[in-house]
């Protein structure tokens, strides 16, 4: 039976079937975007988003969804020690309040028609009544409440039925004898020994036909995260989740081999695992772990045995991507990573690469590079900046074997400026201005940059103005930059650190003071998207981008990290909360 | 001033509302037609001119449209798309199109998103202004330098093709000029050039000396125009075209004649023009009534208005391009061809496929929404699309967006 079994826990779960999770998995585009368009994504929604999400990566991937390769459940378990909890978690300062701004759930079921059933709940059965609510995977809610015993289910169903609440609520005969709907909140029915409130009849007949392997209770998985887990005590609830599933989908070639040097690890993560087990906690910090227990990796996905060094922090970072793989052993594996049909496209691309590199090749290139590479993201200075977007800075760092002399390092400036020169060929016809190359000494280190030439009044080529490249060889740290202030800023971080390097993990970090103020500058540019591409009234389109800012301005930092152990992959993903002031 | 055209006098009811609106504003809802029949003909038009009907948005919406800076060629087709759906300038958005397809300048020559805007804006700014001045500001505008090689023009090698379209697409036709004028036009169109910065004039690369074209002497390029504008081919000639696209796809040479005359004696004002042609008894003739057949732009934009939605306008510039018009980047010099032209065995599965897109509604790739409540029953929705129910209109089990894709896939739905 997949209806939780403690009174005192609130379950948000979405126990699909396979096949409704095929189909539903075609939309989930549609889903990740309407999702994304409830934001404010606070906390519990960003949680749910990504449980979602992660499910869905494979689908993704591919038009043609073989069932088998579809994860058999997929739960949401959200815990509260007493009814009293329950009711605090969802108040209007609750932690779980955002999720009504999810569409199903507020569309389908309004704030205060919840807040009232909880408020019942509470009055009339203390810790003898659960509410579940489950949310699938197109955020379809339903809300079950579960009731130890024939007499306290109807006790609600009563209550429900006199409550003044409730009042303008059709309460209609359902579809079966031992059942009742609310129009505008759902089906209600009773059925072994649970009450249950569902948003169709039929929806309740799936979910009392579940097996009991399609339900995490199967597994006492809810018992033993909570054994677990080292924060159980820290504010009266928390949320957690499990997801099993074989997700063998993830295993799909990508057609894209750059998207596939950032992705496609995490998709072998899940692919390889036989198991996937996640668990979350909301507070202080929301913290969730992903443990694939399966197959040992290829190692081209990973390079656990890497001592590459990671990159200083730097001055106005605000977000940084650190990939620990082996890009050599990654390039030369790339026909069996990529699709049969991206290869042609990988190969012209290196066709045009080699051009510009004046004498080298492409892979000569990438095998003179040892493991790791890192996307360091800055806030630039906006005094001088016109229009939007404003871009944010960059610093592409690669590491050369050390083995590689000065000439060979002189034939990667040279195919920067090969580059630049080659950029400037158009720049007449497209009427862009072009570049002026120049170099810059910073402690020793040569840093080629490229500016454009004088001012234009006609400013709208925005992305242009933001991108002015400059290239830098520190020791045997190779940097592509945006600019010659993220080149400056790199290259001084790269010189202090020689004496103390620090290892390069495998991850992502953003912090949120940084994004929020690059979305306020591109603040017009967001809603004049908004209103291009999905309709929207400015108003709309306002609400929209002041929510992104919102959400943005709530996280302090969030970071993704991943690492082997010797069963599997092991994923950490963490948001800190801004502060209120 | 007494008016050339014979104005309209009959009464101003459903018919002649939606004919009136659907011509004006691309597409109109039932809603407009009701509010165009509560104002009467006279305030309805004077609201069309103005830019003051049928807004699908707030005020502060349509200041942003006036600040959309594109930085692709896509957004800013759909700069232009989105403007046209919900601003309440429809009969400014109408013009400006009808006007980029006159001077048909491409994007894929122009290669520049900004040029590409300010031509697409100074056309916009004298959609219902003074034809003339267009003209003139057509010489040194970037985009159609660049596009008729008058970038680079000098005075010892003065470059043709504007002058030549000048005559020819612009203003007066074929056959109503020389080759002489367009040598002497040519010679005062020298000394431009465009750089990243705009166009520049260069004294020493213009011929500022004495020309003489239809028998005229001139020296610069506004007494040119004023020559241009004078010959009596002109005002027939711009007169017609707007004519065409306004009143009837086929127009005998007693009415372009009597157009060109209202355009003369409103010196070339387009709008006050257009308000005469509105009034006139030619605008509501039932012999007029569907004799064109829908622009892909119009089909396109005219159904999302009849329909009160919203959606991807990127989207939605892409699948007119697909039916034939690919906005901001027209075939050649003589903008698109109309008519029969606009149905091919291609273009028809295109229009089909837009309605398919319709029956999709949010989930369609152009994420169609409903603005506000509309008719939903097949007869609300064929009164909406068609301006008339379907007798044999059957019982469909469908939603709003199935439904309208059926009306759309008719072929009157075609026809404007």
């Amino acid at each position: 039976m997949p209806l939780v079994s403690r009174q005192t826990e609130l379950a948000i779960s979405a126990p699909v079937s396979r096949g409704k999770i095929i189909q539903n998995m075609v939309e989930w585009g549609h889903f990740c975007e309407s999702l994304f368009e409830a934001t404010p994504m606070r906390p519990s929604q960003l949680f749910a988003a990504l449980i979602l999400s992660l499910a869905a990566i494979g689908a993704s991937a591919t038009a043609q969804v073989a069932a088998d390769f579809i994860p058999r459940s997929s739960e949401i378990y959200l815990e509260v020690s007493s009814a009293a909890d329950l009711q605090q978690a969802f108040a209007a300062d609750g932690p779980f309040r955002e999720f009504f701004a999810l569409p199903g759930l507020a569309r389908d079921i309004p704030y205060p028609l919840f807040r009232g059933l909880l408020d019942l709940v509470a009055e009339h059965s203390s810790a003898e009544i659960a509410i579940s609510v489950e949310t699938g995977f197109l955020a379809q809610i339903e809300i079950r409440a579960a009731a130890r015993s024939q007499s306290g289910a109807r006790t609600i169903r009563t209550a429900i039925a006199e409550n003044p609440l409730f009042k303008d609520l059709d309460l209609l005969p359902g579809n079966s004898p031992d059942s009742f709907e609310i129009a505008g909140l759902g089906e209600v029915a009773i059925r072994q020994g649970f009450l249950i409130i569902s948003k169709t009849a039929k929806d309740i007949d799936e979910l009392c036909a579940l097996k009991p392997e399609d339900s995490m209770s199967q597994h006492g998985g809810l018992r033993q995260l909570r054994e677990r887990s080292p924060n159980a005590q820290l504010r009266g609830f928390f949320s957690r989740a499990l997801i099993v599933s074989d997700l063998k989908i993830l295993g799909m070639k990508p057609d894209n081999f750059f998207g596939s040097l950032l992705l496609d690890g995490l998709r072998q993560d899940l692919a390889q695992a036989e198991e996937v087990f996640f668990q979350a906690e909301l507070l202080p910090e929301f913290k969730l772990q992903l443990r694939g227990l399966g197959r040992k990796h290829p190692r081209h996905w990973t390079n656990p045995e890497s001592d590459a060094t990671t990159l200083p922090a730097l001055d106005h970072e605000i977000g940084r991507l650190s990939l620990n793989h082996d890009l050599d052993e990654f390039w030369r594996n790339r026909e069996k990573i990529v699709s049969v049909e991206a290869l042609p496209g990988l190969a012209e691309f290196t066709q045009n690469f080699d051009t510009l590199l004046s004498g080298i090749s492409t892979t000569e290139v990438i095998a003179s590079l040892s493991p790791g590479l890192e996307i360091v993201v800055l806030e630039k200075d906006r005094s001088t900046a016109s229009g939007q977007p404003f871009l944010p800075g960059f610093v592409l760092a690669l590491n050369l074997k050390t083995e590689r002399d000065e000439e060979f390092k002189d034939r990667l400036r040279v195919a920067f400026q090969t580059t630049i020169g080659a950029i400037n060929l158009s720049a007449g016809a497209e009427h862009r201005r072009p570049y002026l190359q120049y170099s810059r000494q910073i402690s020793g280190v040569e840093i080629l940059a490229a500016r454009f030439v004088g001012a234009m009044p006609f400013d709208e080529e925005q992305v242009s103005d933001n991108f002015q490249p400059a290239l830098a060889i520190a020791g045997n740290r190779l940097f592509l930059c945006s600019d010659l202030e993220a080149a400056t800023a790199a290259v001084a971080a790269e010189l202090e650190s020689a004496t103390n390097p620090q290892p390069m993990r495998h991850q992502i970090e953003l912090q949120g003071p940084g994004v929020e103020r690059m979305l306020v500058f591109n603040r017009k540019l967001i809603e004049d998207q908004r209103l291009l591409k999905e309709g929207d009234t400015l108003e709309e389109a306002s609400e929209f981008s002041a929510a992104l800012e919102a959400l943005a301005g709530s996280v302090k930092r969030m970071s993704f990290s991943r690492r082997l152990w010797s069963k599997g992959a092991l994923w950490d993903f963490s948001i800190l909360r801004q502060e209120k002031q | 001033m007494t008016a050339a055209l014979k104005p309209f006098s009959g009464p101003f009811g459903r018919p002649e509302a939606r004919l009136l609106l659907s011509r004006t504003c691309l597409g109109c809802s039932s809603a407009d037609i009701d509010l165009a029949i509560e104002l009467g003909l006279e305030a309805t038009i004077a609201k069309l001119v103005a830019g003051d009907f049928g807004a699908r948005v707030s005020a502060a919406s349509l200041a942003r449209l006036q600040q959309l800076s594109p930085n692709s060629f896509e957004e800013l087709r759909a700069g232009l798309i989105y403007r046209a759906l919900v601003g309440g300038d429809a009969l400014r958005s109408t013009m400006t199109l009808l006007l980029h397809d006159h001077f048909a300048t491409a994007f894929r020559k122009v290669r520049s998103i900004p040029f590409m805007t300010a031509h697409l804006e100074l056309i916009r700014e004298h959609a219902l202004g003074d034809f003339p001045a267009l003209l003139l500001k057509m010489a040194d505008d970037p985009a159609m330098l660049i596009w008729l090689d008058g970038s680079g023009s000098t005075k010892a090698r003065p470059n043709e093709n504007f002058a030549r379209e000048l005559f020819e697409l612009f203003s007066l036709g074929h056959g109503h000029y020389s080759e002489s004028d367009i040598k002497a036009a040519a010679r005062v169109f020298s000394g431009r050039r465009v750089d990243a910065a705009g166009t520049r004039f260069l004294p020493a690369d213009h011929d500022d000396g004495l020309k003489t074209a239809f028998g005229k002497n001139f020296k610069t390029e506004a007494e040119l125009i004023e020559i241009v504008v004078a010959e009596p081919a002109c005002a027939r000639f711009v007169a017609e075209k707007i004519g065409r696209h306004f009143l009837s796809a086929a127009l005998n040479d007693e009415t372009a004649e009597t157009l060109g005359k209202a355009l003369r004696a409103h010196h070339f004002q387009l709008g006050p023009f257009l308000t005469e042609v509105l009034h006139s008894d030619l605008m509501y003739s039932k012999a007029a009534a569907e004799t064109r057949i829908r622009s892909p732009l119009e089909f396109v934009i005219g159904s999302l208005r009849a329909l009160e939605l919203r959606g991807n306008s990127e989207a939605l510039a892409a699948m007119a391009s697909t039916m034939g018009q690919s906005l901001a980047d027209p075939p050649s010099v003589a903008g698109w061809p109309e008519g029969r032209a606009w149905i091919s065995t291609a273009t028809i599965i295109a229009r089909q496929r837009f309605a398919i897109e319709v029956s999709k509604g949010a989930k369609s790739e152009l994420k169609l929404r409903q603005r506000k409540a509309a008719a939903e029953d097949l007869n609300g929705i064929c009164e909406a699309v068609l301006g008339r129910t379907i007798a044999a209109a059957p019982d469909l089990d469908a939603n709003f967006f199935e439904r309208a894709a059926w009306v759309l896939s008719h072929p009157e739905a075609q026809l404007i």
